[in-house]
């Protein structure tokens, strides 16, 4: 009797544990890629957040002068403002175009008016990846500078 | 009679090797969330500690006499709409943080001494009444480690 060859039984044996196999291994993959991707994306958000914290916090801290508005904050000369879902800074982009800020708020807790205490609110998300989000509350506080001449 | 084909064995030492590599791998994608996440506390807990001692400055610039040495946390005070201090640690903070910020006397040495003005231990300086050290902590668990940061600020009042 020849016995070269696969039985049926083999052949569907075979079939079923590559298609499991292969079930397994490409939702690993596009698990791995989104979680991948997910990451990525999340991480140009911290980078953008830790820009701004930056920005803010060395502006308003050492300001002469500070006023605000709805989505516009003006630290001297500089005018940072929330225009298309992009932060700007005397008219140019600071964030990345990956970046929508959907928020930018500012409001003032100071106890005196002279020098002000801001916190600033930005809500942002990824454009492609809407389901990737982060915001930013920063408190910063003007410091009083007193320049005596002799 | 020889038959050719695999095993049952080499199926399963296949199928082993196979889901060691997966583990391995998710393994690797594991550790990379779990410090990205571990990241995100810390840099929120910076934010946390960078108001306590924005919105203490901001206070003390005004009521210097106000606070005695002791702990306190920052509120907005919301019939005022400025910040204040209240008495103790704030706990569950966005769930996870505790926070203080912790009001010191500073003591110098004397004017007498050769190190006069160094900030030293009161029991070998004089209590400088123009100078407070401001101190905030940010404490939170994580996995069931203890996690903290703080800072200093020293606070010179030269507008007496």
């Amino acid at each position: 009797m020849n016995e070269k060859g696969l039985t049926i039984i083999e052949i569907l044996i075979g079939m079923t544990v590559s298609v499991i196999i292969l079930m397994v291994s490409t939702s690993m993959m596009a698990n791995i890629f989104y979680i991948d991707t997910k990451s990525k994306q999340s991480e140009i958000l911290s980078q953008v957040k830790n820009d701004l914290q930056s920005e803010i916090t060395v502006g308003v801290r050492w300001a002469e002068t500070l006023s605000f508005s709805d989505n516009e904050l003006v630290v001297d000369s500089n005018v940072y403002s929330l225009n298309g879902g992009l932060i700007e800074k005397n008219g140019e982009a600071i964030t990345p175009s990956s970046v929508y800020i959907e928020e930018l708020e500012v409001n003032d807790f100071s106890t005196m008016s002279q020098q002000k205490s801001l916190r600033v609110n930005i809500a942002m998300r990824h454009r492609d990846f809407t389901s990737v989000s982060d915001s930013l509350e920063v408190v910063v506080s003007q410091r009083k500078m007193e320049i005596t001449e002799e | 009679m020889r038959k050719s084909g695999y095993l049952i064995i080499e199926v399963l030492i296949s199928i082993v090797i196979f889901m060691t590599v997966v583990v391995a791998i998710f393994s690797n994608i594991g550790t990379v969330m779990v410090r990205t996440e571990r990241s995100g506390f810390t840099s929120e807990a910076g934010l946390l500690l960078q108001e306590g001692i924005e919105a203490t400055y901001n206070i003390f610039l005004r009521d210097w006499t106000v606070y005695s040495d002791g702990e306190y946390y920052p509120a907005i005070n919301s019939s005022l709409g400025e910040w204040t201090l209240l008495d103790g640690i704030e706990s569950n903070v966005r769930t996870r943080y505790s926070r203080k910020v912790e009001i010191e006397t500073v003591c110098r040495r004397p004017q007498s001494h050769p190190d006069s003005g160094r900030i030293v231990d009161c029991a070998a300086g004089e209590v400088d009444l123009n100078s407070k050290l401001v101190r905030g902590v940010v404490e939170w668990v994580e996995k069931g480690e203890d996690k903290k940061v703080e800072t200093e600020l020293l606070l010179v009042r030269t507008n007496i």
